[in-house]
């Protein structure tokens, strides 16, 4: 079975077998929705749906409500085999240091089933919104280091600038509980 | 009720200002030195500031017989502020057209971004001004 993330109108009913809603304001790069599905095919009415390859993933368990984050990002074609897995330990480490991350998981986008500009997913669950806008924004974890994958300012950097970064309610877990 | 900071007291930890902090390091051979430098502020510096980067300092080191490193420092005001100038960067064509011809030409480039410690002032705190004499060996303070 597949895991997969889709992009959908904010309008669109979330189908039979996925979750899913609205993105919330401070969201970039959405078309208004995010919906999360296992299965073995992509949820019907979604405007993007990428199949996750999943590279590791931690299930945290936590009560209730949850903001969900969903990052999609593209590694520039070309970038360096070294610098992809560096950069992607890179990101995994983050939870060692940002205690507001629940559950994670960083997947690769499997290009054979859904060719995509997007190379990688990286998502996380929150007790709440102010633990993705305050500690995982402001940890110098991520701006003094991680950030330099995404800063094109940076030699070495390997991240393309367009991004999706889409939050939102959700009333379960949604990786791996 | 007041909303002024409370003076400092001996040996408290004075918050540093700004919280961001860019250090730029290009090193060039000495004959492109002069000309990059003023490259960096005719066509570069005018936008940074406009993203909120403010140029703190910009320093020459000799590093090898026929190369200098030039050193730059920006601040930001805060980490949001960071994020802002990070996402007007990336939509500006005109800094990765910058960076491209810079790297065209450098021995080498970095840069680094990095978050202040509190620092003690040591005009509140006495005992540790390195610059105030300390007692010698067999001298008993009064």
């Amino acid at each position: 079975m597949t895991r997969w993330v889709a992009l959908a109108p904010a309008e669109t009913p979330v189908p039979d077998g996925a979750v899913g809603g609205p993105d919330l304001p401070g969201s970039v790069g959405g078309t208004g929705a995010t919906w999360d599905c296992t299965g073995d095919r992509p949820p019907p009415g979604a405007s993007e749906a990428v199949a996750l390859v999943p590279v590791r993933a931690k299930a945290v368990p936590l009560d209730g409500r949850r903001v969900k984050r969903t990052l999609l990002l593209t590694v520039r074609a070309g970038a360096d085999a070294d610098a992809v897995a560096r950069f992607e330990a890179d990101l995994m480490a983050m939870p060692d240091h940002i205690t507001t991350i629940r559950g994670w998981a960083l997947s690769r986008v499997d290009q054979d089933r859904t060719p995509s500009a997007w190379t990688h997913v990286w998502e996380q669950e929150f007790a709440d919104v102010e633990g993705l806008t305050g500690e995982y924004l402001t940890h110098p974890y991520h701006w003094t280091y991680v950030d330099r994958w995404f800063d094109g300012e940076v030699p070495g950097s390997i991240v393309e600038p367009r991004l999706a970064h889409l939050f939102r309610w959700t009333d379960g877990p949604v990786l791996g509980l | 009720m007041s909303t002024a900071p409370a003076a400092p007291t001996a040996g408290a930890a004075v918050p540093a200002v700004p919280a961001v902090r860019i250090h730029d390091t290009v090193v060039l051979h000495r004959g492109d030195a002069d000309s990059w430098t003023e490259r960096l502020r005719r066509e570069y510096a005018p936008g940074a500031a406009r993203r909120g980067l403010a140029l703190e300092s910009v320093a020459r080191e000799h590093v090898g017989t026929d190369t200098v490193a030039v050193h730059i420092l920006w601040t930001l005001p805060g980490i949001r502020a960071f994020f802002g100038m990070r996402a007007a960067a990336g939509t500006d064509p005109s800094v990765a057209a910058f960076w491209s011809a810079t790297d065209k030409i450098a021995v080498s480039r970095e840069r680094r971004v990095t978050a202040p410690e509190p620092v003690v002032d040591p005009a509140v705190d006495p005992a540790l001004d390195s610059t105030v004499d300390s007692p010698v060996d067999g001298e008993v303070p009064a």
